[in-house]
Parts: structure tokens; C-alpha cells; sequence
């Protein structure tokens, strides 16, 4: 699981600092739904660098 | 002599040859077609948007120009439109509150040549809000039900193009497509799909396509998608992506077998994704099938699709997010549940995450550019599932896997079709994907023919009965 924030709480903060008006229900579901994202975005780094050392 | 019940699945060549010959107008097709749409629809959802007054004009012009010795194809041909592709005094609301009553005042690029040469917007066509959500039955427009069998959902997000095609409420639609939205309801719907090489249909005009998106093609034929991409290719310049390029007709590749074709099956790839045992079935009928035609088929290692896969669910969410930034906050009440999350999720993507996306398809296309340079196509599924209720399960949403074999050639921009094969348990089609060079549409078309020439599965429709008399 990707940890770009430190916490749920720091995550809240961020949403907050957006304007974006997110419900309790939204948030969680939010909250997944960055993770995973940031887990694609991490697995392109690491093929990244895989990629870069075969050359 | 055809039927009342033949006619609104008329091949566009068909519809085209029976307007010459006098067998039927414009004006009768329209009519007819708007009978079954106030029939079938309530049912299907494929429209957002019928325009009914406008399209009865404009049957009675193409009328005249038929009259008056007009050669186009196209001519009083009934096309529907994705609502999220602009359209000259017709709402356009790409299925959100956001813009419920918009109407704009030029047509996107795409629709001025298909008005141009005569053919009439039926109407607009439903999708996921914005094309970039799960849909909700609380949406502007509920979510479209597939006429194969109407207790499933069609998948999007140009489900309502494919529906609407499908069930012969129009000859050919729209669609855009940015991770296979035009391939994946094309594959699910027994349709051809054409996702041209990117910008070769200009994109003005079409909502937040981004870097990776554009417009694509749903008809019932492969010659019907031959004729309307004729008319919708740019020979550059219209698109600032474009690259120049000599004007091509696509009917011109539509003859003969597959003897010399090279065709490369990426089975490296296709066996790391859980792809269902009916989708497998069928994508072995169909390789077993082009083999038949003369088609050398061989295995191609392209294992790095899977990192496009997944770089073209960062590029979508960071520029979808762009797109709405301006907005998310003050309208997000209008935003519908799914597609206001789908759409904030993209603030949190970081610039280097974005690039390092952008990287892998560049990376990526030079290994299809490498794989094209020994065989002239390569073929896979289009979809690893055969339902949208599969494809929707969040885990697997979330993560793009129900794109796997559709999203890597939007990255990399290469030319992709999606084409019948076969028929699965639940009574839905199931569609083969084959991918070409960019900007050689031809070869695709020519392998696509070819197949479907060979195959029956094109030729299937869904029964109407099944559509209104099921309430399930």
C-alpha cells in the first residue's frame, strides 16, 4: 500500500485544503481510491528504474 | 423486398443502395427509427437527447439532395452521437448536472463532416458522467441496459452509442475513447469498434479528451466504419496532434483473404491477466480463424503492456482532474457520486507521477512500434470479462484491469479495433481486439473484412421482444 500521507489525518487535510466538500462515506471511499493510485503511479516508478538498469 | 423489421439493421452500404433505388427515403428511416426509439428506449437508455424535430428536417433535405444526384455515402444515413462530443443547437450535457442545459453553438469537428456530407444526428448518446465514473442509477441519466439481454448494464463509457447502434435505433455512432470506451461496448455489443490512431479524427470539440483520448466509431459492419472514418479523417492540421498525411479510402483494403498477413499475439501479456475461460474460448476461435484465411499468427513479447495499462490510469486521472479543477469544489453537489470521486481523486497525483506515466508510453509504444516492425498486426481480446457488472467491481475498476488490452494503445496512440467473435452464456458477444501501426488503418481494416467476411457473428442482432418484454 503507497504511503504519500502520513496518516488518514494529513489526508483529510489536504481534501480540506482544496475546498473539497467531501462527506464522511466520500472521504473513505476517497481515501482507497488515492491509494491505489498512488500504488499504479509507484509501480511505474520501480518499472522505471528496472527499465533504466537493463540499459 | 425488406421488412419493417429488417430495415433499421440496414448496413449503412445497404441503406445507402436502397435510398438509390428508390425502396425507401430518409424520411421514412427516420420515422421509423424514432418509433422504435419512443418503443425501445425508456427501456434501454440509450438517448440523453432524441432530437426528433431536427433530424425530421433534416431527412427531408437529405431527401433532396439524394433527388438532386448527391453520390456521398452518408447521405440521410442516421448517425447518434456521444453527449459528450458538441453538437450545434443540441444539448450537450455529457450525462452531469454540471451541464444539463448547455447548448452549444458549434458542432465538434467530427459532426461537421458527417453533417457535410448528409448524414442527420439522430441524437446524443448516454455515457458515464463525463466518461470517467461508475455509473449510478441516481445519475442525470441512468445508466443504459444492453439489448443482448436488458437485466445487464452496457459498458461504457459510449455504452449508449453502442446500444443504440445495437439495437437499430441508428446506423453507426460516435463514441470517444480513452482507455477503450469506444473498443469495450463495440466488443460487448456484437459491433466494430475503430479507435483510430490518436488525433487522426480531430478533436475539437470533443469534452476533456485530454492527451490520450479522441473519437471513435461504433458501427454494424466493418465497411460501414470504412466510409465513416473516410469522411472523419483529417489529413492533418485540423488536430494539433496530427501528423500530415496523404488522404486514404479505407474501402480500398476491404478484399481479398489473409495470405502473407503477419499477425502477432502477445501471449505473454494475455496469460498474466485473469481473463474469463468464455473470452479465452472465443479469442482462440478467432486466432484459429484468421489462421484459416491464410494469416501466419505467432507469438510477440510485449510484457511491458501492463505498464501502459497502468500509465494510462494516471494520465486519465491527472487529466480529468485538470479539467475539472476550475469547478469540482463549486459544483460538487452537481457532480454525481461516483464521478465527483473518480474526478477529485487526480488532485493527488503529482506532477513526476504524471511524467513518469507519460515516460512509460513513450517506453511502451517504441516496444509496439519494435513488435509491428515483424508482423503487420497484433490481435488479443478486447476485454478480459464479458459483463459490465464484472468489469465494474471496484477493486478491479479502480486499478483499470477491465481496460487491460484496450488502455496500453491510447498511451502509445497506435490504431485499434474491436470485432466480433463470439457469444457468451449470458447471451452478450464477445469481441476480438487487433492493433496496427499508427496511421495504417488500412491493414486493419483489410484483417477486420476479411474475418468478418468468414464469420457470421456480425450478422447476429438482439431480439426486440427481449428488450420490452423483459422487466425483470
Amino acid at each position: 500500500m503507497s504511503q504519500r500521507f502520513a496518516s488518514k489525518a494529513s489526508f483529510r487535510e489536504a481534501v480540506a485544503a482544496l475546498g473539497l466538500p467531501v462527506s464522511d462515506d466520500e472521504f473513505e471511499a476517497l481515501w482507497e481510491m488515492v491509494q491505489g493510485v498512488h500504488d499504479q503511479a509507484d509501480s511505474l516508478r520501480w518499472y522505471l528504474n528496472e527499465r533504466d538498469a537493463d540499459r | 423486398m425488406i421488412t419493417t423489421s429488417e430495415l433499421p439493421f440496414s448496413s449503412i452500404t445497404a441503406l445507402a443502395e436502397r435510398y438509390r433505388r428508390g425502396e425507401t427515403s430518409p424520411v421514412e428511416v427516420m420515422r421509423l427509427l424514432l418509433d422504435r426509439i419512443d418503443r425501445l428506449d425508456p427501456r434501454l437508455r440509450a438517448f440523453i437527447t432524441v432530437a426528433a424535430d431536427q433530424a425530421m428536417a433534416d431527412a427531408v433535405e437529405a431527401w433532396g439532395r439524394l433527388t438532386r444526384g448527391d453520390g456521398s455515402p452518408l447521405v440521410g444515413i442516421p448517425i447518434a452521437v456521444k453527449d459528450s462530443i458538441t453538437t450545434k443547437g443540441i444539448r450537450t450535457t455529457a450525462n452531469s448536472r454540471v451541464l444539463e442545459d448547455w447548448v452549444p453553438d458549434r458542432d465538434a469537428a467530427a459532426v461537421e463532416r458527417l453533417r457535410e456530407v448528409g448524414a442527420i444526428v439522430i441524437g446524443k448518446t448516454n455515457l458515464n458522467e463525463f466518461g470517467w465514473s461508475i455509473p449510478r442509477e441516481d445519475d442525470l441519466c441512468p445508466p443504459p441496459r444492453n439489448p443482448w439481454n436488458p437485466g445487464l448494464a452496457a459498458v461504457g463509457s459510449s455504452s449508449g452509442s453502442g446500444v443504440a447502434v445495437a439495437a437499430g435505433l441508428c446506423s453507426a455512432a460516435l463514441g470517444t475513447d480513452g482507455g477503450g470506451s469506444v473498443r469495450l461496448p463495440a466488443g460487448q455489443m456484437g459491433l466494430v469498434g475503430v479507435k483510430p490512431t490518436h488525433a487522426l479524427v480531430s478533436r475539437r470539440g470533443v469534452l476533456h479528451a485530454g492527451s490520450i483520448g479522441g473519437v471513435g466509431v461504433l458501427a454494424r459492419t466493418v465497411a460501414d466504419a470504412a466510409i465513416l472514418l473516410n469522411v472523419l479523417a483529417s489529413s492533418g492540421g485540423e488536430d494539433p496532434d496530427a501528423a500530415p498525411r496523404a488522404a486514404a479510402d479505407y474501402m480500398q483494403a476491404l478484399n481479398g483473404d489473409l495470405r502473407g498477413v503477419r499477425i502477432g499475439v502477445p501471449w505473454s501479456y494475455i496469460d498474466a491477466i485473469p481473463v474469463e475461460a468464455e473470452v479465452c474460448a472465443a479469442f482462440d476461435a478467432a486466432v484459429a480463424g484468421l489462421e484459416r484465411l491464410g494469416a501466419m499468427v505467432g507469438p510477440v513479447d510485449l510484457r511491458s503492456l501492463e505498464h501502459a495499462r497502468a500509465a494510462n490510469f494516471v494520465v486519465l486521472v491527472a487529466e480529468h482532474y485538470t479539467a475539472h479543477e476550475a469547478r469540482l469544489a463549486a459544483q460538487w453537489p452537481q457532480y454525481g457520486r461516483s464521478a465527483r470521486l473518480y474526478t477529485a481523486m487526480g488532485a493527488f497525483v503529482a506532477a513526476s507521477d504524471y511524467l513518469r506515466a507519460k515516460e512509460v508510453g513513450r517506453l511502451v509504444g517504441s516496444d509496439v512500434d519494435a513488435a509491428l516492425r515483424t508482423v503487420d498486426a497484433l490481435a488479443m481480446p478486447t476485454s478480459p470479462v464479458v459483463t459490465a457488472e464484472a468489469a465494474r467491481r471496484p477493486d478491479a475498476h479502480r486499478r483499470g484491469i477491465n481496460a487491460s488490452f484496450t488502455a496500453p494503445f491510447n498511451l502509445t496512440g497506435h490504431a485499434a479495433f474491436s470485432v466480433p467473435c463470439g457469444m457468451s452464456a449470458v447471451g452478450l458477444p464477445i469481441g476480438f481486439q487487433i492493433v496496427g501501426r499508427r496511421y495504417d488503418e488500412s491493414v486493419l481494416f483489410h484483417i477486420a473484412h476479411a474475418f468478418e467476411q468468414a464469420t457470421t457473428w456480425h450478422a447476429l442482432r438482439p431480439q426486440d421482444r427481449a428488450i420490452v418484454g423483459d422487466r425483470s
